[in-house]
């Protein structure tokens, strides 16, 4: 809900709140005001109506009185005669408009009545006694019912001779005469208690209608000498009793209309109601305004925090604002300001290294690319200090991140034609610039200035360099291959321990290939591509097979071949090695047991990495599987390099004696091109050498390779360990290790690697040829 | 005489026999009070009865008009009297009687005396005049042996009482409205007793008769 329409609604519940109670209240009090001055009026109406109805019984009275006192009515009563009696009391009634005439003697004995048997006693007794006490008396009577206002008076001639009573109906005439002065509806009802018929009824109104009579009637019933009726919907009432004779009963009734009394209050409403409605629309008006004058600015600030959410600059927020609005505008301009140095830090830091404050990689990238944009030819150099590692290691990470600094700072005051410096990656490089190649000696130049001493804790160290150059256009077109390519020409300069290698077309690819390899290496397991070949070992004496070297084989799917020293390689370095060794060692020992089952009891040696031998459940493993196999130990042989003891050679030399003790071979693997020290051999338990073919192979030719040889077959004799030549590939370079002493020979000359399913059928074959060579 | 049971009067009789019976012989004397204030009554007409007694001769009377009233107020005749009604004003004057004993009514000129009229019924005359209603007088007219006027002490002595049964009854103006009843006494009247009759009247006393402004205005210009 908007501001405008909660403050709306809230004003003009407000306002409708106190309208309405306003209202209900004045309204409330001018009803009952009115009703009550209705009441009033009628209380006064029905005084006057005492008064008139009084005044006219006096009247009435002095005019039965006149007639009384004439001679001829006095002469006609005196003579009791009843017809002129009858006829006097007609005459005489009749001019005073009585509706009912009696005359009765002075004992109260009816003489003549139009009403009355003569002869009977005086009704209206009350009147009667009121009479003899005041010279005659006026007085309402119900005759059948009916009230008259009755005149009853002593006939004196001179002395009481009689009473005479004249009763003047109160009709309709007398209710409106009354009414006219009242200004109210009045009437006359007589009627009998518990009856709800009236016997009688009189109106100034047109009729009075049954039901409201019954009404009426009804609540007369238990009243006393004045009745204040008040269920007429239509009108306020009022009833003076006239006269109770028994069980009838006559009442004046005045009545105040309603509609007519609450006119005026009619009229309040409307105006109320108009004045209402006014104030309902004037405050609207108000609250719509102020409404508006609170939240157009308001709608403007957020309009304004939304824009610079969006990245907008807004620089006239503050213009035609006051008071709070001026204090959030001007929190708003602080805002946008804090948001756009936070974000020059926050691009900065992104697009820079906290440690050197140099561009960072992404700069790079950034820069490359629009510097490919542009067209222009240019040179990128990946530059990597060989040898970071061993500062991180002797110095300290702190003293190294200080070469990088140092370095950085060197490389903010290169020589031209440099553009940019980028620091990519722990002790990685990039320069730019914007020359299509590398000026001639300004790689050395450059290479002088970074290398200067920096003196580390009172140590002077000269950082070594090496540099990948890539060219723009030439080495690539996107920033990525360039990248790329600057660092497979900077591996290579690091691998061969080049200050700078350019790129060459080519490189990059073998590169490739090798992420090719160690991608496919994983599956090449589960697809079967690999596979075992087997190269017997014989005795150098007499050429009996003493054992057959495992080696592995992979036919890429699409690369074809692949040379066991390369995957080999890949797989030590992305750590696969494992998987491989598992898979070499499961399906070796399986085919041994396939052969033993064929009746070829064969040893295998397999070639065991680094990796393999720091594994401390290798021997578990072993047994295991040749228990599952149902080898004897001795069928498997173990062969290690120099290299792949020398990380770790008290754990290797553990656990070579675990395996020796588990009753397996063991052998160390291309003997002499590590750098394994003599003291090691001596304390390794193996019990073979195997001397790298890279010796055998030239041996007939090479005298240095002869005595490095024949010493090494020597050294292993002193130390009481068979030594194998590997590569033995002509007879002559047989002979002349069977000269030296050598214990077992390998190589093409015996036979070359053989597929699994060839090895039987080979074993035969030798046996069947060398027997006649023994004999021989 | 059952009209005075019908009377709420009550009466308070004295009995004083045997005294002052050597002052005067043969003589009675009734005295007439108002019950009310005690006061002497004067003009109650005390009538006694004797049966058997001889009736007093009828007489000629006169009540004349003067000054728009009636003189004497009360008159007592035996019946068989005649009584004329002299008009002594200057005024007319119109009198008339609906009364039981004499009806009748004389339209009197100044100064004009009509024949007498016959008052032979017993009873109350009640005189009025029909142009001046204040104007009223009673003749009493009786047929008892004895009658009397009370004097201004409300005393009546009655000698010579003839021999007999002696009923007494008293009327007054005052007694009441239709003024035809009696009081009757209970108890015979001895022949020289004396009696005290109280009398409880229900006609209010007229006070005494003030010209009205009408009057003076016209008395008034007639002085002058």
């Amino acid at each position: 809900m908007t501001f405008r329409s909660r403050l709306l609604i809230t004003m003009l519940s407000m306002v409708i709140l106190a309208q309405i109670v306003t209202a209900a209240a004045t309204l409330s009090t001018i009803r009952s005001d009115i009703l009550a001055s209705g009441q009033r009026n009628l209380d006064v109406g029905l005084g006057v109506l005492r008064e008139v109805l009084d005044a006219r019984g006096q009247r009435l009275r002095d005019t039965v009185d006149i007639l009384t006192d004439d001679f001829g009515f006095k002469s006609a009563v005196a003579t009791k005669d009843t017809s002129t009696l009858e006829s006097v009391l007609i005459n005489h009634g009749g001019r005073a408009g009585a509706d009912m005439v009696l005359l009765a003697d002075p004992d109260g004995r009816l003489l003549a009545s139009s009403h009355h048997q003569a002869g009977s006693q005086l009704p209206f007794k009350g009147l009667w006694r009121s009479a003899q006490e005041n010279q005659g008396s006026v007085e309402v009577v119900l005759q059948d019912g009916v009230p008259y206002q009755f005149v009853l008076l002593p006939v004196r001639a001179p002395n009481l001779i009689g009473w005479a009573g004249m009763g003047f109906r109160l009709d309709a005439e007398l209710a409106t005469e009354i009414s006219a002065l009242t200004q109210l509806p009045v009437s006359f009802i007589g009627h009998q208690i518990g009856n709800n018929q009236a016997s009688y009824t009189a109106t100034s109104r047109e009729n009075l209608p049954p039901y409201e009579l019954a009404q009426l009637l009804s609540e007369l019933d238990d009243m006393g000498s004045i009745a204040q009726l008040d269920d007429n919907p239509d009108y306020l009432t009022r009833a003076g009793l006239l006269r109770r004779a028994g069980e009838d009963e006559a009442f004046a009734i005045i009545q105040a209309s309603r509609s007519s009394l609450l006119a005026p209050y009619r009229d309040i409403q409307w105006q109320l109601l108009a004045l209402f409605a006014a104030t309902l629309t004037l405050t609207a008006v108000v609250a719509a305004f102020s409404a508006r004058g609170i939240s157009r600015p308001l709608r403007r600030l957020a309009s304004a925090a939304r824009r610079i959410g969006q990245g907008e600059r807004i620089t006239d927020l503050k213009s035609g604002q006051h008071g709070e609005m001026r204090v959030l505008a001007d929190t708003l301009m602080t805002m946008q300001e804090d948001i756009t140095q936070r974000e020059a830090s926050l691009l900065h830091q992104s697009r820079h290294d906290i440690l050197t404050d140099l561009p960072n990689r992404t700069s790079a990238q950034h820069d490359v690319q629009s510097d490919i944009a542009k067209g222009r030819a240019f040179t990128l150099l990946r530059m990597a200090i060989s040898d970071f590692r061993r500062i991180n290691d002797t110095f300290g990470y702190a003293l190294g991140d200080r070469v990088l600094i140092t370095l950085s700072r060197r490389l903010e005051r290169l020589p031209t034609p440099t553009v940019q410096a980028y620091r990519i990656g722990g002790d990685e490089f990039l320069l730019r610039l914007d020359t299509p190649a590398c000026p001639p000696g300004w790689v050395e130049a450059l290479q002088d200035e970074l290398s200067e001493p920096i003196d580390l804790e009172g140590s002077p160290i000269r950082p070594r360099l090496s540099f990948g150059e890539v060219r723009y256009p030439e080495d690539g077109d996107t920033p990525h291959l360039l990248m790329r390519r600057a660092d497979v020409a900077l591996d290579i300069a690091r691998h061969h321990h080049h200050a700078h290698q350019r790129y060459i077309a080519g490189q990059d690819e073998r590169h490739l290939r090798q992420l090719t390899l160690i991608r496919d290496l994983y599956n090449a397991v589960e697809q079967q591509q690999l596979s075992m070949v087997y190269q017997p070992k014989v005795l150098a004496t007499n050429g009996n097979i003493v054992q057959f070297e495992a080696l592995m084989r992979w036919e890429h799917p699409t690369l074809g071949f692949i040379p066991p020293d390369e995957f080999i390689t890949l797989a030590e370095r992305s750590g696969n090695i494992r998987m491989l060794s598992s898979w070499v060692i499961e399906t070796v020992c399986a085919q041994l047991h396939e052969w033993q089952t064929q009746g070829h009891n064969l040893s295998v040696a397999i070639n065991l990495s680094a990796e393999d031998i720091m594994d401390e459940t290798l021997t578990a493993r072993l047994k295991d599987i040749l228990v599952r196999n149902d080898l004897v130990p001795n069928q498997l042989g173990l062969e290690v390099t120099e290299s792949a003891i020398i990380k770790d050679p008290a754990l290797a030399t553990r656990h070579l004696e675990e395996l020796r003790g588990a009753g397996m071979t063991l052998a160390i693997d291309d003997f002499g091109t590590g750098y394994s020290s003599l003291a090691q051999l001596k304390r390794l338990p193996v019990q073979e050498l195997k001397i790298d073919k890279s010796f055998i192979m030239r041996l007939d030719d090479s005298p240095d390779d002869e005595v490095i040889v024949r010493s090494t077959i020597e050294l292993g004799q002193n130390l009481g360990l068979k030594v194998v030549a590997e590569g033995v590939e002509t007879e002559a370079i047989r002979r002349m290790l069977q000269g030296f002493g050598c214990h077992y020979l390998q190589g093409y000359l015996i036979a070359r690697p053989l597929p699994a399913d060839e090895v039987t059928a080979w074993v035969e074959r030798y046996q069947a040829q060398q027997l006649p060579i023994q004999g021989a | 005489m059952t009209r005075v049971s019908h009377l709420r009067i009550g009466c308070l009789l004295l009995l004083a026999t045997g005294l002052c019976s050597s002052l005067a012989a043969q003589a009675a004397r009734i005295t007439v009070t108002d019950a009310a204030t005690g006061e002497p009554l004067t003009e109650a007409v005390v009538e006694v009865d004797t049966e058997g007694a001889p009736k007093p001769a009828p007489s000629s009377e006169e009540v004349y008009q003067r000054n728009a009233a009636f003189h004497p107020h009360v008159s007592v005749v035996s019946a068989g009297s005649r009584v004329s009604f002299p008009n002594r004003d200057n005024t007319r004057h119109h009198v008339y009687s609906f009364s039981p004993t004499g009806v009748f009514d004389l339209n009197l000129f100044q100064q004009d005396t009509p024949p007498p009229v016959l008052f032979d019924t017993p009873g109350i005359a009640v005189l009025g005049c029909n142009i001046h209603d204040q104007m009223q007088a009673f003749i009493v007219v009786s047929e008892a042996a004895t009658f009397a006027m009370t004097d201004e002490y409300g005393q009546v002595n009655l000698t010579d009482l003839p021999p007999g049964e002696h009923r007494l009854r008293v009327w007054h103006p005052r007694l009441e409205e239709t003024h035809q009843q009696w009081w009757e006494s209970p108890q015979p009247l001895g022949e020289t007793d004396v009696r005290s009759v109280s009398l409880s009247l229900s006609v209010p006393a007229k006070t005494a008769a003030e010209p009205s402004a009408l009057q003076q205005r016209f008395n008034h210009a007639l002085s002058q």
